[in-house]
């Protein structure tokens, strides 16, 4: 009786389930994440938890951080992080400007190994910096696609961020029908792919 | 009462405000992240915008007091309780977040006060009822009983 209700019941709300996601799909997730070291952005104490929940699900690392000011402090090479998520609207600076700002120390710390002024650990793979990061946005007008890839965004998910945004974030050809509706600003599988992301110094 | 009587009316209960609006699919996949390594995610997360909801209530309640309403700090308030509320999916208080900023938006103080007013009230309508779900939650448990419903199921 109570199991033909609760079926009834996950119908309708969802509730309890455990998610579109198969168990090969979750670990293609946790692939992805697992042990990497993520920094959250988002001057929303219940966002940044949701999200922080939601990456250390699948073994991220998770730093959050309330504002732009602190992300770009964070964020200036050298640094820990592997990947960003990052609010767009914040009181102070916005994810744009502290976007604009991190590209901007990252270039001048590659112009700085390109003349040899630091030197790299090659076998890292870190002899050019560019730390994927991801705008949440709350909804798609909220920032055209020009405006975020002009800051120097590599690409969005849609708040609130749950499961859904990492099954986006891990997509593959196999399950791109989540988010049929956003177009991507840059094919997430070749950002991932490139190996001069740090995203994938271990190997992930 | 009995743990197989109290986890119907869990259901029912959770039912019934996904049914009426009071909450969506947000909420759900809330409790997907939570598990045996944080079991009290959900709870956490909802008690954390129970303390920003009523602080955000507050200030917008003295920012509308102000001879010279600045709508542009009001707007901010309503994003940060739009974020929030869609985050945990209380679907009414984000409804009503959205209207308020369309106030907001025609610089209007009559129909912001309005919409203050609605949202006080759907925030105090969900969360007298997210505090009795996890009510009926902890009796559950403490009966023996469980609220994963997978396991009902199987």
């Amino acid at each position: 009786m109570l199991s033909a209700l609760a079926i009834t019941f996950q119908e309708a709300t969802g509730f309890g389930k455990t998610g579109h996601n198969t168990k090969a799909k979750r670990s293609t997730i946790r692939t992805l994440l697992k042990d990497k070291q993520i920094l959250v952005v988002d001057d929303n104490a219940v966002n940044r938890r949701v999200a922080e929940g939601a990456l250390k699900k699948y073994g991220a690392v998770v730093t959050c951080a309330e504002g732009g000011m602190l992300a770009v402090g964070l964020l200036k090479p050298p640094h820990k992080f592997d990947a960003c998520f990052m609010d767009l609207q914040m009181p102070g600076m916005d994810g744009f400007e502290a976007t604009r700002q991190i590209r901007s120390l990252e270039c001048e710390y590659n112009e700085k190994i390109d003349s040899g002024e630091v030197s790299v650990d090659m076998s890292e793979n870190l002899a050019h910096w560019h730390t994927p990061i991801l705008a949440m946005t709350a909804d798609v007008i909220q920032a055209t696609n020009e405006e975020l890839v002009d800051c120097g965004m590599d690409d969005y998910v849609s708040k609130p961020f749950d499961e859904g945004q990492l099954r986006y974030l891990a997509a593959t050809t196999d399950f791109p029908l989540y988010y049929p509706t956003l177009p991507r600003l840059v094919r997430i599988e070749s950002l991932l792919m490139s190996c001069n992301f740090p995203l994938l110094r271990n190997g992930g | 009462m009995e743990v197989n009587q109290m986890q119907r009316s869990f259901l029912e209960y959770t039912a019934a405000l996904f049914r009426e609006g009071f909450l969506d699919s947000q909420f759900s996949q809330l409790h997907q992240l939570q598990d045996e390594s944080n079991p009290e995610f959900v709870v956490e997360v909802v008690s954390l915008f129970f303390e920003d909801s009523e602080r955000l209530i507050n200030d917008l309640s003295s920012a509308l007091d102000q001879p010279n309403v600045d709508f542009k700090k009001i707007d901010a308030h309503v994003h940060q309780l739009k974020g929030s509320s869609s985050s945990i999916g209380a679907q009414r208080v984000k409804d009503s977040c959205i209207s308020f900023r369309n106030s907001c938006e025609a610089q209007n103080t009559e129909g912001c006060l309005k919409c203050l007013q609605q949202v006080k009230q759907e925030y105090l309508l969900i969360k007298n009822k997210l505090e009795a779900l996890f009510q009926l939650e902890k009796r559950i448990v403490a009966a023996g009983g469980s609220i994963n419903m997978v396991e009902w199921i199987n």
